[in-house]
């Protein structure tokens, strides 16, 4: 690209307006890359020191002067949190309240997606408005109601109340995704499907779902992500330890009385470890998948 | 009904009818069990949302259960007016014998304003950051450099971790002998002083939510053809008018939608300023919100919280109306011509 602007360089009157370009386009070779190394270092220095003092012993972390590098390296926070039966329970709460709520809004986006994409039934655009409206609606502002509703169905520490709250509040999101990606499959191709004598539901699996797989996938990560991450609901609904999620149950880690910020800081490194991998898979798909809706 | 229909010309040969007939067939039949598609997503919509919001506003109008004041006796509450919401509004409470009188400092109800302010102040500062910050990472997201993938992987993973865990973690950066003094060679106090735990809210919120907002507005940003862009260089537009004339106008239905999201996220916020400085800071209200307001009275009382939540969602009902009348932003067509336009 540069090559061909260099060689077009001639001893014109052209000269200073090629000249221009030329160091526009030289420097920004650099200055990007420079940019966004600066961008870098500014958003994960707060993880690196998550990391550093997740390798030091307790006592060395809350030590004055602080020193960049862990004095002594230690993976003594790792091993204590991995043996702390308390954390393996908060580590299978979270787990199973992601993956059940992810399911749920899966199962449930689809078939609604698939229908409002489809038919252009009377109440289309209300429905859709509606959904967008409870979006509006955080966790945080409903929190009494639902602890109440939830009190009086018993249901109050329990999963299945967390899993619940987590697949409603995140189904708008995914229905509105998984809605532009049926939309943008043709017709034709669903008929053609019909014609050869496919069911309803063999379409349904054998076609229309590989054709949305990138819209499945974003609307996966976003609710996994969101299920993972969750704190207000999980803490008003959930009483007993061991119920307890990750976001909840690590905070036991750093209090008043004790201040065990290696543990802390390891519990939360294995905490982020689901969520960036799963990040760093999709990451690609994800601004697509945001943005397409198409068949490509 | 369908496309097809209006399209096909009246002279398709008649050796396609029947199949294009036996197809309309299968469609209206299908029609009527379609229906049922949408049943559990409204189901779950209205026993998870649209419950606790009707049962969060008709408790709002309920009395506390308790003992009466003036008879000694339990009583089951009943209707209570407009007292509730006087209790947050007017800051006035009842005193032992059942008059009303105004709240004593110290009562959560005589915080109200001052949790309003504090919550449109943080929303206020930290949507103007963070669409300032997030338009720029978009735009170097958007660009093609060597190092790209690592840039975005970077940028884009702070909103992926747990706020509860952004929140401790920047308590820690915070903390009196942290690294934030130690780099900055300081001794503030981040996490308890009024402005500046109000500083240090939003230094967090903007680390942690200024990703989002990149990624919506690069949603925007890929929509923009290429031509457009080069039509506009030909014609002698500089960078900067570039970017004021084509970018700006193209990639406005898409900030709008991404400035409304977080306007309504920031003024329910709650984790960060719960865990970073433990709901209070300063004078124990300096980084009190409205959520946080709502979860304490919990504890002291359902039906004061009830109203308290239902105000809550009365402003953002507000905010979102003076958004989608005044600014124009539609939700619904600017996503439906997103997901059209990147076709």
């Amino acid at each position: 690209m540069t090559s061909s602007t260099l060689t077009r360089v001639s001893p014109t009157r052209t000269v200073p307006l090629q000249r221009k370009l030329r160091g526009w386009k030289g420097a920004r070779r650099w200055v990007l890359p420079i940019a966004g190394l600066a961008v870098i270092i500014i958003f994960v220095i707060p993880y690196i020191v998550m990391l550093l003092d997740a390798f030091r012993p307790s006592s060395e972390v809350l030590a004055t002067p602080p020193t960049f590098l862990p004095k002594t390296w230690s993976l003594q926070a790792f091993s204590q949190v991995i043996a702390d039966p308390s954390f393996h329970n908060w580590l299978t709460s979270s787990l199973i309240v992601a993956v059940s709520s992810t399911i749920i809004v899966i199962v449930v986006a689809i078939p609604a997606a698939y229908f409002t994409a489809r038919f252009k039934f009377k109440g289309r655009m209300a429905f859709l408005g509606l959904v967008v409206v409870t979006q509006m609606f955080a966790p945080t502002s409903l929190v009494v109601g639902i602890y109440r509703e939830f009190y009086d169905l018993g249901l109050i520490n329990t999963y299945t109340s967390l899993i619940l709250t987590d697949a409603a509040f995140n189904l708008a999101f995914a229905l509105w995704i998984l809605q532009g990606f049926f939309s943008a499959i043709p017709k034709e191709i669903e008929e053609a499907a019909w014609i050869d004598g496919a069911s309803h539901l063999g379409t349904m699996m054998r076609i229309m779902l590989p054709l949305t797989l990138p819209g499945i996938v974003t609307a996966v990560t976003f609710t996994f992500i969101a299920a993972w991450n969750e704190y207000v609901v999980a803490l008003t609904l959930i009483q007993s330890d061991n119920l307890k999620p990750l976001t909840v149950g690590i905070n036991s880690y750093v209090t008043q009385y004790q201040q065990n910020w290696s543990q802390m800081f390891a519990a939360s490194l294995i905490a982020i470890v689901p969520v960036v991998i799963l990040f760093a898979l999709i990451e690609k798909h994800l601004i697509g998948g945001m943005t397409a809706g198409a068949v490509k | 009904m369908s496309a097809s229909n209006v399209v096909a010309p009246p002279t398709t040969p008649t050796r396609k009818r029947p199949v294009r007939a036996g197809i309309r067939k299968a469609r209206r039949g299908q029609a009527r069990w379609a229906i049922y598609l949408i049943v559990p997503s409204i189901v779950l919509l209205a026993v998870v949302i649209g419950y606790p919001v009707v049962s969060a506003i008709i408790m709002s109008f309920q009395k506390d259960a308790g003992l009466d004041p003036a008879t000694g006796l339990f009583v089951q509450g009943g209707f209570a007016g407009f007292e509730n919401y006087a209790h947050w509004l007017l800051q006035q409470c009842m005193n032992a014998s059942g008059q009303t009188i105004s709240c004593p400092p110290g009562n959560l109800g005589s915080q109200f304003w001052n949790a309003v302010s504090v919550t449109f102040f943080f929303t206020a500062v930290t949507v103007v950051v963070e669409t300032a910050l997030g338009m720029w990472f978009a735009f170097i997201m958007n660009r093609t450099f060597r190092g790209r993938a690592l840039v975005r992987a970077a940028i884009l993973v702070p909103w992926a971790i747990p706020t509860a865990v952004t929140a401790k973690l920047w308590f820690f950066i915070f903390s009196v002998a942290g690294v934030a003094n130690a780099v900055l060679n300081t001794h503030i106090l981040w996490v308890s002083d009024e402005w500046a735990s109000r500083f240090a809210v939003i230094i967090a919120d903007t680390w942690k939510t200024t990703p989002f907002m990149a990624l919506l507005i690069l949603a925007g940003l890929q929509v923009i053809p290429e031509e457009v862009y080069e039509a506009a260089k030909v014609d002698g537009a500089t960078s900067w008018q570039r970017f004021w004339q084509v970018t700006l106008p193209l990639i406005r239905p898409a900030l709008l939608v991404a400035v409304l999201f977080r306007v309504l996220d920031a003024l329910r916020i709650y984790d960060l300023p719960a865990i970073l400085t433990h709901g209070g800071g300063g004078t124990g209200n300096a980084t009190t919100t409205l959520s946080i307001l709502v979860v304490d009275q919990i504890r002291q009382g359902f039906n004061s919280a009830s109203a308290l939540s239902t105000i809550t969602f009365i402003i953002i009902f507000i905010v979102a109306f003076i958004f989608v009348r005044i600014l124009g932003t539609n939700v619904v067509r600017t996503q439906e011509a997103q997901q059209k336009g990147a076709k």
